[in-house]
């Protein structure tokens, strides 16, 4: 019952967390983490495990989906950070999910207008991560536009493309493959440019 | 010797004492620590009226450390844990060390002895520091009233 | 209004050195340890930790030390650590029944299971200045009695079978924690003890006695007040059982308070609580006069009292943000007062115009 934690508590999580900082304030560019491995049966990787024991403690409220939860990450994440798990996504301040996860009518918490803090932040494990696809991003932190490809990810892009019209409620993503880490707050638009041009072919 | 019972005596026992203690017992094993030493808060409740809904009081700081012995005669991979208040991060890791070392049966006699006298030691200060304030009891007497 | 102002650099640099200076004061003079702070100094330390909302001995002495004894001063400096620190843990509720007593009266039974237990305090002394304390005698070894001292339970519920005091149960519902969600007002009796409990003790105490002068009279006695050692306890996973962490000093007090009842509730005595880290018994009176005292809408009672309203009292509790609040008018307003004396010149101008045109009128109805 070994778990791989940051060597350096303080010093590592400070320098994770300004990557993730960074990550946000840039949406859609990637950005290579220097993380330990996750659990051994837990199908994340080093990059989303760092963000897990980076972001989590005894305040903060995890939703896990079935399809990511093992027992061991359970202990891990309980022995390293103290975070809360939860059952109910509308509690969470982060919930740790897949693409398909968004498939299902899961209702995570969107904050409110007093607090739109509040709102759960996605930890997603998607199978493709690179700064070359179909999606589109412009807003805030990004000069003209951004791409992101983020493999078979259409249930989570297009819950995450709603977003604008609830802002400044909403729901804000980060997204890991392997080591590699790219975030999409609520603040980004979304456009799919295949769809678009095929729309545009249509026509 | 349950767990609970051994953290609380290494836990208010005055850390020099349980170095001394500890040293005494020749108890070698490398270790390595797998969480912490850390520091951090415990939020201490009360509860309201002494038997009521509980309330936040106030917080304390806390150390708290986990290990696991390295070597692999003793079966490593258990692993020992310490909590102490305060923020001496040596305490908390004796502490650790003491309880990983305590599961290894060849130990653990030695250990429960040291344990044992700790607690006693605790014990007689205790004892002594309760008749210092029994002396401040009240006795009250009744006057013999005049007819 | 704030503007960003530059300059003074020198001059901060040089007065930290000063302060620094006159802090250690005469070179011939030995300094002092925060060991000795700790351990002749321990009330003032016990305040800076009941303040500071965080107990820890070393620390508040260091920041008595570090503060020239200024307690407002170490309470900041101590309150501003805590922030640097994660939260590992909660405790379980203490248990205050089970105290290792330094000290133990009720002014409210004579006769108590345990006994009256003076301790060490200040009551009965003759509050005479002690010229033997200039001359640095020696301290004589205390008295010690055969025995120790037999257990003391809490009273309150072991003297109540007539049921003529409010009983406090425990429903199980998790309380408020104000460092974590700000107060919204109204606030639950939860958020209003861990308020009190921070709040400074020279407030708490002239609230707690403006009610005892009237406003808001309800009639106290000292059920009882304890003063000693507790263990600490936290639940961990890791074993799945309660362990020990350490103990701490706490001071408590139960109030027993006169309430005429309702049309439900007989009339019964209710309760008043306080409790505190360390030896801090008179925080713990007067916090558990103004606990009762804000229990006022509860129990029905009509608030007329400056200590019976929750968000005046609980607002202004704590001396960290009033001390905070109150310094800042020693940052500059340059840009602020000039904007005034801008708007007092245009005033009186205006002023002045309108007193000349009306006299001009007057003149030329005459």
């Amino acid at each position: 019952m070994l778990w791989p934690a940051l060597t350096d508590p303080v010093h590592d999580s400070q320098r994770l967390f300004r990557q993730i900082l960074q990550a946000m304030s840039e949406p859609g560019t990637l950005h290579e983490l220097c993380a330990p491995c996750p659990p051994r049966d837990a199908s994340i990787g080093p990059a989303l495990w760092g963000a897990l024991l980076t972001l989590c403690d005894l305040d903060t409220q995890l939703w896990i989906d079935p399809a990511l939860d093992s027992p061991e990450l359970r202990d891990a994440l309980h022995f390293h950070t103290g975070c809360r798990l939860t059952q109910d996504a509308t509690l969470a301040d982060f919930a740790l999910v897949t693409p398909d996860t968004l498939a299902r009518e899961i209702d995570f918490a969107i904050g409110n207008d007093s607090y739109p803090d509040r709102g759960t932040t996605l930890l997603v494990a998607v199978e493709y991560l690179s700064d070359d696809g179909p999606w589109q991003f412009s807003g805030p932190g990004i000069e003209t536009q951004r791409c992101l490809g983020v493999g078979n990810a259409h249930a989570l892009m297009s819950r995450l493309s709603v977003n604008r019209s609830r802002f400044p409620c909403g729901l804000d993503a980060i997204l890991a493959c392997g080591t590699r880490l790219a975030a999409i707050p609520r603040s980004t638009r979304i456009v799919n440019r295949q769809q678009e041009d095929r729309a545009c072919m249509s026509q | 010797m349950t767990r609970p019972h051994r953290q609380r005596v290494l836990a208010l026992t005055p850390r020099e004492r349980l170095e001394a203690g500890w040293a005494s017992l020749d108890i070698r094993e490398n270790h390595r620590c797998v969480r912490g030493p850390q520091t951090g808060m415990a939020m201490v409740r009360g509860r309201m009226g002494g038997t009521g809904n509980a309330f936040n009081l106030g917080e304390m700081t806390l150390t708290r450390a986990s290990v696991v012995l390295d070597d692999g005669t003793v079966g490593s991979g258990l692993l020992g844990h310490g909590w102490v208040s305060g923020r001496d991060h040596r305490h908390a890791e004796l502490i650790a060390m003491i309880d990983a070392c305590a599961q290894h049966e060849r130990f653990r006699e030695r250990i429960d002895e040291l344990i044992a006298s700790l607690y006693s030691e605790r014990q007689a200060r205790e004892q002594q520091n309760s008749r210092e304030v029994a002396a401040t009891r009240v006795d009250f007497f009744t006057l013999v009233r005049g007819e | 209004m704030y503007v960003a102002v530059k300059g003074g650099e020198q001059a901060i640099a040089n007065a930290h050195r000063l302060l620094a200076d006159r802090r250690r004061g005469e070179r011939e003079q030995a300094e002092l340890s925060v060991e000795q702070i700790g351990g002749q100094l321990r009330l003032a330390v016990d305040r800076v930790m009941s303040e500071a909302s965080l107990y820890d001995p070393e620390l508040a002495a260091l920041a008595l030390k570090q503060a020239s004894g200024d307690l407002v001063e170490a309470v900041f400096l101590l309150r501003a650590y805590r922030t640097t620190l994660p939260r590992l843990a909660v405790s379980e509720p203490l248990d205050t029944g089970t105290m290792r007593i330094e000290r133990r009266i009720s002014a409210a039974y004579k006769d108590i299971p345990g006994g009256q237990v003076l301790g060490p305090t200040y009551d009965y002394t003759h509050r005479l200045l002690d010229f033997m304390q200039l001359a640095e005698g020696e301290t004589p070894e205390p008295a010690r009695a055969d025995a120790a001292l037999a257990r003391c339970p809490q009273i309150l519920d072991l003297l109540n079978a007539e049921g003529l005091i409010e009983r406090e149960h425990d429903d199980g519902s998790e309380p408020a924690d104000i460092t974590r969600d700000p107060p919204d007002y109204p606030v639950d009796r939860a958020a209003r003890l861990q308020m009190l409990a921070r709040g400074d003790e020279g407030y708490l105490l002239a609230l707690g006695y403006s009610t005892q002068r009237g406003y808001g009279r309800n009639h106290p006695f000292a059920g009882e007040i304890r003063l000693g050692h507790v263990d600490v306890e936290i639940h961990v996973k890791e074993w799945d059982e309660t362990i020990c962490i350490g103990e701490i000093a706490l001071s408590e007090c139960q109030m027993i308070n006169q309430f005429g009842g309702s049309r439900e509730v007989a009339p019964q005595f209710t309760r008043g609580y306080g409790l505190a880290f360390g030896h801090n018994e008179r925080k713990t009176l007067a916090m558990a006069l103004v606990d009762r005292a804000l229990r006022a809408e509860e129990l029905g009672e009509p608030i007329s009292g400056p200590a019976q309203q929750a968000e005046f009292v609980l607002a202004h509790a704590d001396s960290v943000e009033a001390s905070g609040f109150v310094s800042h008018l020693k940052l500059p307003h340059y840009v602020d007062f000039q904007s005034e004396l801008e708007l007092l010149r245009r005033l009186r101008k205006a002023h002045g115009n309108a007193r000349g045109s009306g006299d001009a009128a007057m003149e030329d109805a005459v």
